[in-house]
């Protein structure tokens, strides 16, 4: 047995000794680079490993054999999940200078509730882990000191820790000092738990047992051991113990911290996904040796949570691992009560304290100084008062099944906009409650409320099942039953897109430096605000006012939490809602401010230059918009809206996402930056009609967003149309007149050839072959003349212009059309208005209405109605012809007016319409088609009138 | 997402997937077997750390 003041030496030097590698660090620069390494992170991440690992584990493992792995095999799939969890978590809290998941809640549910809510919980719910450290090492103290020493000898090692822990937790709560000793601190801190836990058993490996293969031997000769090893894996009990650490590991406020607020940058998360893992393994990997050299081989009579020490006899060796024990509590006491502090001092005491007093550093640090130490004395406190019969790590289960009450809100957090500060409120203090009464009353000998109601008498396999999966299920189902049901608040909103969607925040900010102080001061006193901001001044190195405010609002942040420093940075103690976070609410409030009178002349010209640029943008003919990083509208001038017919109100600040269809598809199609070129869309607008759109990404630095230049190109590519028609038509003319010659001579000699033969040999049946042959010869001559008029229409000859009685001219069309045996038959409605004249060739005129009526008399069918209607309007002499026939087919539309386009299989020449189209276009007008109803179709005639020509 | 960040986030799915089927699937009823050495757990967490590894040295210094 080791004499009372040996372990009380040792163990102080091992504490003193880790303040001086502290201040060592602090001081020597390449030291610091050592404290920074990643693997120096992940050897401090393992403050995880406290004395429940050390001591409990084994005490755990005599009741549910291999399960204790559970706990530690948990943290190594979080580690697997540090890609999705993990890192969008670390990013979160350093783009906004969070601290804690209190910071992170408030933050992200706009409410200081929130925030002070889970800190209470926080406080609560891990108060038995630091009662449990304090038994661990009382409980080890007595035990080495063969349990002669006195009842204060056990309270005089816990003083001791929380000595160390108050010592350094108090240096590192000023966040004005740097703190790479931390990190170092926590490393060598595992670093001596994993020596001290391998140096046990390799003393048990090859003291108590001989090597590995004795003990395969003995487990051999003994399989009631492996079995009671391997039977708790296989239950439920294993699956809610990985699911609780998977989440402990970054949710535990010490871990939280060390993984986020104490990251040094970027790569140090990346290889913590093996080095932790193999951490944690190498300390885990004697422990079952421990357990079964304490409890078969050497039948110790002693609780199994002090196998580690008892299993060994050597004093020096047992001092060693007790050194490794007080590293594993001290490690977890230090930034536990660090952390703690923190969301204590943020979001209980300062939002409780009096408003008239300022709120100052050196204030600040006392409280969190004086937190802490109140934190570990409480835990010696309770320690005394916790029933003896708990286990180590029933103590540890009993916070592990608090902090698991926070996931729901932190997973909103990373995923979940629509979740609301209601619904995580009502889901964590229903959770609390069943945590409290089912879990942690129990625990203190109280009954619970569950007693009589559920008849649940809650030993560990209840805490580990039942009641945890109980409380965590209301509480989820709370949360977002009641999100669903409650309406987001504006500025919930906003946080959730700022921290879901990376959309930049923004507060409105003092517009001069002296307002800001104004403003800090009234939270902190004058002079602590002059000396916040001339910190905050040295930190950025741009000058202009919002950077200085938000470097100021980030160092406040470490004082007060977010959500108070952004409310003391805009102003905005009363925390008015504003729905507006990004930058198109920040244009619009400079937009606001062009209203009030500039107060100097750099102001006067900004404010011209900036009426100069936005009147440049409202007048582009271009529609112009803009998008910010996270693809919401920041711009969007008048073009636009004519072209899309969506106001600059209704847009901006809107999600591309958000906008009418179909621009928000359009327009996103070109967000990404690997689409430089212009692109034509066809698009439908709000009237129903269609339009051509070109779309183009100006040239931009890609961290600024994206901007747009869309034209409207519906005319132009109408014209191109026409032209290239018009075109085709030409070719198409000057072909058709080609041929007409080369085939009218020949065919002119042919039929008088034809006729010669009939008159000269009057043979009858010769005569009716030769009869048949000057038939078709007429009616190729029909065609060749119809392509001579067609080829001639253009230049070859100048229409004639001359006053053209045009109800006169429809008539006379009208009743040639009507010599025809079929359109005798139809009713012919005529409405004709008197005097109407137009200028132009009458007989091509005439030509053309005989087409259209012979066409209509076509298609209808037999006693149909043809309607003949001519009129005068603003814009010139129309004539309409409606038939009741089938219509024209849509795939047939677009083609009607194109030589050689026929539906008439058997007769017509597919000329007709295309020449009639070609004299209407000649004389000015316009000939163009519709469907009629409910059937048929009405082509309609526009001339210029003549007293407009 | 840039693409690097996406490939990371796919891997550590795939990783996690793994990992929970080797120890939160009715799998572990294998090796968790009366009749499998006491290390077996161990072989399962080093298995568990070569996929971290893979994670950590396929991945970039900023996606994971």
């Amino acid at each position: 047995m080791l004499d009372l003041l040996i372990p009380l030496v040792g163990a102080g030097l091992y504490l003193i000794t880790l303040i001086g590698i502290s201040e060592l660090v602090e001081r020597r620069a390449g030291l610091t680079k050592l404290a920074q390494h990643p693997i120096t992170y992940s050897l401090a991440l393992g403050v995880y490993a406290t004395s429940w690992t050390f001591y409990g584990s084994v005490g755990f493992a005599s009741r549910f054999g291999y399960d204790f792995l559970a706990i530690s095999l948990g943290v190594v799939l979080s580690c697997l999940a540090i890609p999705v969890l993990w890192r969008p978590l670390a990013r979160i809290v350093h783009k906004h200078n969070l601290t804690s998941v209190a910071d992170l809640v408030a933050f992200r549910f706009q409410s200081p509730m929130a925030g002070a809510l889970v800190t209470l919980f926080m406080l609560i719910g891990l108060m038995p882990y630091f009662s449990l450290q304090m038994r661990a090492i009382s409980g080890t103290a007595g035990f080495i000191t063969g349990g002669a020493a006195p009842a204060w000898a056990s309270l005089v090692y816990a003083l001791l820790l929380v000595a160390f822990a108050a010592t350094l937790g108090v240096r590192y709560a000023d966040p004005r000092f740097q703190r790479p000793g931390l990190l170092a601190t926590l490393a060598v801190e595992s670093l001596v738990k994993l020596g001290a836990i391998t140096m046990a058993g390799a003393i048990v490996l090859f003291g108590v047992f001989d090597g590995f293969s004795d003990v395969d031997e003995f487990l051999r000769q003994n399989p009631d051991l492996l079995h009671q090893m391997y039977a708790p894996v296989r239950q439920d009990g294993w699956l809610a113990l990985l699911s609780v650490a998977f989440f402990a590991a970054f949710l535990l406020p010490r871990q939280f911290h060390v993984a986020f607020v104490e990251r040094p940058s970027d790569r140090h998360l990346r290889h913590t996904m093996w080095a932790l893992p193999l951490l944690l393994g190498l300390m885990n990997l004697p422990l079952p040796l421990l357990y079964w050299a304490g409890s078969a081989k050497l039948s110790l009579d002693v609780s199994p949570d002090h196998y580690v020490l008892a299993s060994i006899e050597h004093p020096l060796a047992r001092l060693i691992v007790f050194i490794g024990g007080i590293s594993a509590a001290s490690a977890m006491l230090l930034v536990s009560s660090m952390a703690l502090s923190e969301m204590v001092v943020k979001h209980l005491v300062v939002p409780l304290r009096s408003q008239e007093k300022p709120l100052s550093y050196r204030r600040v640090v006392i409280m969190r100084r004086v937190v802490i130490a109140a934190l570990l004395l409480f835990g010696v406190l309770l320690e005394a008062n916790t029933p003896a019969a708990s286990g180590l790590v029933d103590l540890g289960l009993i916070s592990f099944a608090a902090v698991l009450q926070l996931v729901p809100g932190v997973l909103a957090v990373l995923f979940w906009d629509r979740a609301t500060m209601r619904g995580f409120i009502i889901g964590l203090i229903a959770g609390g409650l069943v945590w409290v009464d089912v879990i942690a009353a129990p625990w203190l000998g109280l009954g619970g409320l569950h007693s009589w109601l559920l008849s649940i008498d809650p030993s560990p396999e209840d805490i580990r099942t039942t009641a945890i999966g109980s409380s965590i299920a209301l509480n989820a189902m709370l949360f977002v039953g009641v999100s669903l049901l409650c309406k987001q608040r504006n500025e919930e909103r906003a946080a959730a897109d700022t921290l879901i969607l990376g959309t930049a925040r923004w507060d409105r900010a003092p517009e001069t430096a002296d307002e800001l102080v104004a403003r800090v001061g009234r939270a902190l006193g004058a002079s602590s605000a002059e000396e916040l901001i001339e910190r905050a001044r040295a930190s950025t190195e741009l000058s202009e006012i919002k950077s200085l405010s938000q470097a100021v609002e980030r160092e406040l942040s470490e004082v007060v939490g977010p959500l108070r420093a952004q409310w003391i940075v805009s102003g905005d103690q009363h925390q008015r809602a504003r729905a507006g976070t990004d930058v198109a609410t920040e244009l619009d409030y400079w937009r606001t401010r062009d209203d009030s009178p500039p107060e100097s002349a750099t102001e006067r010209s900004l404010q011209l230059v900036r009426a100069y640029l936005d009147e440049l943008i409202e007048a582009m003919p271009l529609g112009l918009c803009t998008f910010d990083a996270s693809a919401r509208v920041i711009v969007w001038n008048h073009a636009m809206e004519q072209i899309t017919g969506a106001s600059a109100q209704d847009t901006r600040g809107q999600s591309i996402t958000q906008l009418p269809a179909p621009w928000g598809e359009v327009l996103g199609a070109h967000i990404d930056p690997q689409v430089t070129t212009s692109t034509e869309h066809e698009v439908m607008v709000r009237d129903g009609s269609s339009r051509v759109v070109s779309v183009r990404r100006a040239p931009w630095q890609e961290e600024r967003g994206v901007a747009l230049l869309i034209e409207d190109i519906t005319t132009q590519r109408h014209l191109e149309a026409q032209v290239i028609h018009k075109d085709r038509l030409a070719t198409l003319g000057r072909l058709a007149a080609g041929v007409a010659h080369e085939v009218g001579n020949p065919l002119a000699g042919m039929m008088m050839v034809a006729r010669n033969v009939a008159r000269e040999r009057e043979d009858e049946e010769l005569e009716e072959r030769l009869g048949l042959i000057e038939q078709e010869g007429k009616r190729i001559e029909e065609i060749v003349r119809a392509l001579l008029v067609f080829g001639r229409k253009e230049p070859v000859l100048q229409p004639k212009s001359e006053d053209v009685e045009f109800g006169a001219l429809l008539h006379d069309a009208i009743r040639l059309v009507k010599l025809n045996r079929h359109a005798k038959e139809l009713e012919w409605v005529i409405e004709i208005e008197d005097d109407l004249h137009v200028t132009g060739d009458p007989d091509r005129l005439r030509q053309v209405f005989i087409n259209l009526l012979t066409n209509a008399c076509d298609a209808s069918d037999h006693n149909g109605q043809l309607q003949i209607c001519a009129w005068r309007d603003h814009d010139g002499v129309l004539a309409a012809i409606e038939d009741r026939g089938e219509g024209i087919a849509e795939a047939h539309a677009e083609r009607i007016f194109e030589p050689f386009f026929t539906t008439k299989s058997g007769h017509g020449s597919g000329l007709g319409l295309s020449i009639s189209f070609a004299i209407i276009q000649d004389h000015g007008g316009e000939l163009s088609h519709t469907s009629a109803n409910p059937r048929g179709t009405i082509m309609t005639v526009r001339l210029p009138d003549r007293e407009t020509t | 997402m840039p693409d690097n960040a996406r490939d990371s986030y796919a891997k550590a799915l795939f990783a996690l997937a793994i990992a929970l089927a080797l120890t939160a699937s009715p799998l572990r009823d294998y090796w968790a077997s009366s009749r499998s050495p006491w290390w077996t757990p161990f072989a399962v967490w080093a298995v568990l750390i070569g996929l971290g590894a893979w994670l950590a040295f396929t991945t970039g210094e900023k996606d994971a």
